[in-house]
C-alpha cells in the first residue's frame, strides 16, 4: 500500500560556480534532488560534472552558490564540527574506492561508523558484516583491499559508504576505474541501493545505467547544465544541438 | 677463527645494545620529528628542520664527541653507553625524521580525501588512516638505516667502550697481528647486516603481499606515487 505524497526536496542547489584560476569549472549551476530520486550526471570529460558533485560534500570548496541539504541550508564557509556533520549525511563512492589499504573490508567498514558515528565496535561490526554480505562479499570480510578486484573494492567502498546511514550517495564515476567485465556487479549494487529508496547523484560514463535506473538525466557541459530530462525522453530525444553531439559520440562507442 | 669469535663475541653484545638504545631514543624522536617536518605551524616545524639538519650535517664522531666531551663543560656529565645513546639517538631522530615525513607524504591525496568524506576526526584519520600507511611505507629505509647505525656503533670505540672493534683492536695490538681479527670483526658486522635486511625484505613481504621483493637496498624511501586520481572536473 503506497500513497502518493509530494515530493520531499533532499538536496537543493542554486547558483553554484567554482572557478580555478581563469578557468570557470562551473557556471552558476541549479538544482534540485527529491528525496529517493536517482539522478544520472553525464557530460563529457571537464565538463564539471565531478566538481559539481566534490562541491555537495566540500571536497571543492565552492566560490559562490547555496547548497540546501534537507531543508537546512549551509554556510558558505563551515567550521571542522558543521562540515563533518555535513559529510556524515553525504556519503561518497570514488572513482579509485580510495579503501583504507591497511585495513581489511571489514575494518574499512567499521572504523568510519566507530570514529564518525561513535557506534559501539560490536554495532558496528554487526552493521559492517549485514552491508558486506548485502553487496555480496560476506566471505571477504577479511580480506585486504590488494587481495580484491577493483568491482569487490569497489562494492566494499559502497558498504563503507552506506554504513553511515547518509541520507544522499555521491558516485563520482564509480565504474571508470574496474575492468568492463566486473563493473556489473557493482552496477547491480547501486541498483539495488537506489531501489531501496536512496537518493542519489551518479556521475557516470554508463548510458544504460543512466537509462535504466536513473529518474533524471543531467547532461553537463562546460560547466553548466544543457540540458535534464527522464531518461526515456531524455535519449529518444535531446533537445540541444550539444547533447545530440554527444550522445551520438558516446552511444556509437558503445555499439 | 672460532676463536677470534669467541673473543669478540662480548663485543657484539655491547654494539647490539648500542644500536638498540639508539633505535630506542631516536626512532620515536625522528617519528615525531617527521611529523611535525609534515604538518606542523611554523614555528614547531622551523626549529625541528634545524635541529635535523644539523643532526644530519655533522659527521657522527664530532656528535659522539660534542655530547662526551663537549656536555660535562656546561654541567652534563654522561657515561659512555648514556653519551653515546644521546649521540646516536639524535642523529637517528634527525635522520629518520626525513625518512618518516617524506613516508607521510607519500600517502594519496586520495586517501586525504576518503578521510574527509567518511567524516573521521583529523586526528583519529592521521593516527587510524596515514600513519599506518606511512609506517609500511617507511619500514624497508628504517631498517636499512638501523644497519648503518650498527656500523655506525663502531664509533664508540672512539671513546673508549669496547664494542666490537675496540676488543679487536685491543687483542689483536697484544698479538702482534691486527688484521685476523679485523677480518673477523668484519665478517660479524656483514652477518649481522645481512640479517637485518633479510629481515626488513621479510617484513616488506608480509606486509604488502603484492609488492615484489626488495631487492635493492635504499637508504632513502621511494618517491611518492602520483596520485592516480584522474583530473576529473
Amino acid at each position: 500500500m503506497s500513497t502518493i505524497s509530494p515530493p520531499v526536496t533532499a538536496l537543493s542547489v542554486t547558483g553554484l560556480a567554482k572557478s580555478y584560476g581563469p578557468l570557470e569549472v562551473l557556471k552558476n549551476v541549479d538544482l534540485d534532488v527529491a528525496r529517493g530520486e536517482v539522478v544520472a550526471i553525464i557530460g563529457p570529460s571537464g565538463s564539471g560534472k565531478s566538481t559539481f558533485i566534490r562541491c555537495l560534500n566540500r571536497l571543492e570548496e565552492p566560490d559562490a552558490g547555496t547548497v540546501m541539504l534537507d531543508g537546512a541550508g549551509l554556510a558558505p564557509s563551515l567550521t571542522s564540527k558543521e562540515l563533518r556533520a555535513l559529510r556524515r549525511k553525504v556519503g561518497m563512492v570514488f572513482q579509485s574506492f580510495n579503501l583504507f589499504p591497511t585495513h581489511t573490508a571489514l575494518e574499512n567498514v567499521v572504523l568510519p561508523q566507530v570514529h564518525s558515528l561513535g557506534r559501539s565496535r560490536q554495532q558496528a561490526e554487526a552493521r559492517a558484516r549485514e552491508l558486506l554480505a548485502k553487496v555480496g562479499l560476506g566471505e571477504r570480510a577479511d580480506h585486504k583491499p590488494a587481495q580484491l578486484s577493483g568491482g569487490q573494492q569497489q562494492r566494499v567502498a559502497i558498504a563503507r559508504a552506506l554504513a553511515l546511514d547518509p541520507e544522499i550517495m555521491l558516485f563520482d564515476e564509480p565504474t571508470s576505474a574496474i575492468d568492463p567485465e566486473l563493473r556489473v556487479e557493482v552496477l547491480r549494487v547501486m541498483r539495488d541501493v537506489a531501489a531501496e529508496g536512496m537518493t542519489m547523484l551518479v556521475v557516470t560514463h554508463e548510458m544504460n545505467f543512466a537509462r535504466q535506473v536513473a529518474d533524471r538525466v543531467v547532461f553537463f557541459a562546460d560547466g553548466t547544465i544543457v540540458e535534464q530530462a527522464e531518461p526515456a525522453a531524455f535519449f529518444a530525444s535531446p533537445q540541444h544541438e550539444r547533447t545530440r553531439r554527444f550522445l551520438a559520440a558516446v552511444l556509437e562507442e558503445e555499439l | 677463527m672460532i676463536e677470534n669469535l669467541s673473543v669478540l663475541l662480548p663485543g657484539l653484545a655491547v654494539s647490539l645494545r648500542l644500536l638498540g638504545l639508539a633505535l630506542l631514543a631516536g626512532l620515536p624522536l625522528g617519528l615525531l620529528a617527521g611529523i611535525a617536518l609534515f604538518r606542523s605551524p611554523r614555528w614547531l616545524r622551523w626549529p625541528v628542520a634545524v635541529l635535523t639538519e644539523v643532526g644530519r650535517g655533522f659527521p657522527a664522531l664530532v656528535t659522539v664527541y660534542l655530547v662526551y666531551f663537549g656536555f660535562p663543560q656546561v654541567g652534563v656529565v654522561l657515561n659512555d653507553v648514556a653519551a653515546l645513546t644521546v649521540a646516536f639517538g639524535f642523529t637517528t631522530a634527525s635522520y629518520t625524521a626525513d625518512l618518516f615525513r617524506s613516508a607521510l607524504a607519500s600517502v594519496p591525496k586520495a586517501q586525504h580525501e576518503a578521510i574527509a568524506a567518511l567524516a573521521l576526526p583529523p586526528l583519529k584519520g592521521f593516527a587510524l588512516v596515514l600513519l599506518p600507511q606511512a609506517l609500511r611505507h617507511a619500514l624497508p629505509a628504517l631498517i636499512g638505516f638501523a644497519v648503518i647505525v650498527f656500523q655506525g656503533t663502531a664509533l664508540a670505540f672512539s671513546i673508549g667502550l669496547k664494542e666490537v672493534i675496540g676488543i679487536a683492536y685491543d687483542e689483536g695490538t697484544l698479538r702482534f697481528d691486527v688484521l685476523p681479527l679485523l677480518i673477523t670483526a668484519a665478517a660479524l658486522y656483514l652477518a649481522v647486516s645481512l640479517i637485518l635486511t633479510a629481515l626488513a625484505s621479510g617484513l616488506q613481504r608480509r606486509l604488502d603481499p603484492t609488492a615484489r621483493p626488495a631487492t635493492r637496498r635504499r637508504a632513502l624511501p621511494r618517491p611518492a606515487p602520483v596520485t592516480t586520481l584522474k583530473e576529473s572536473a
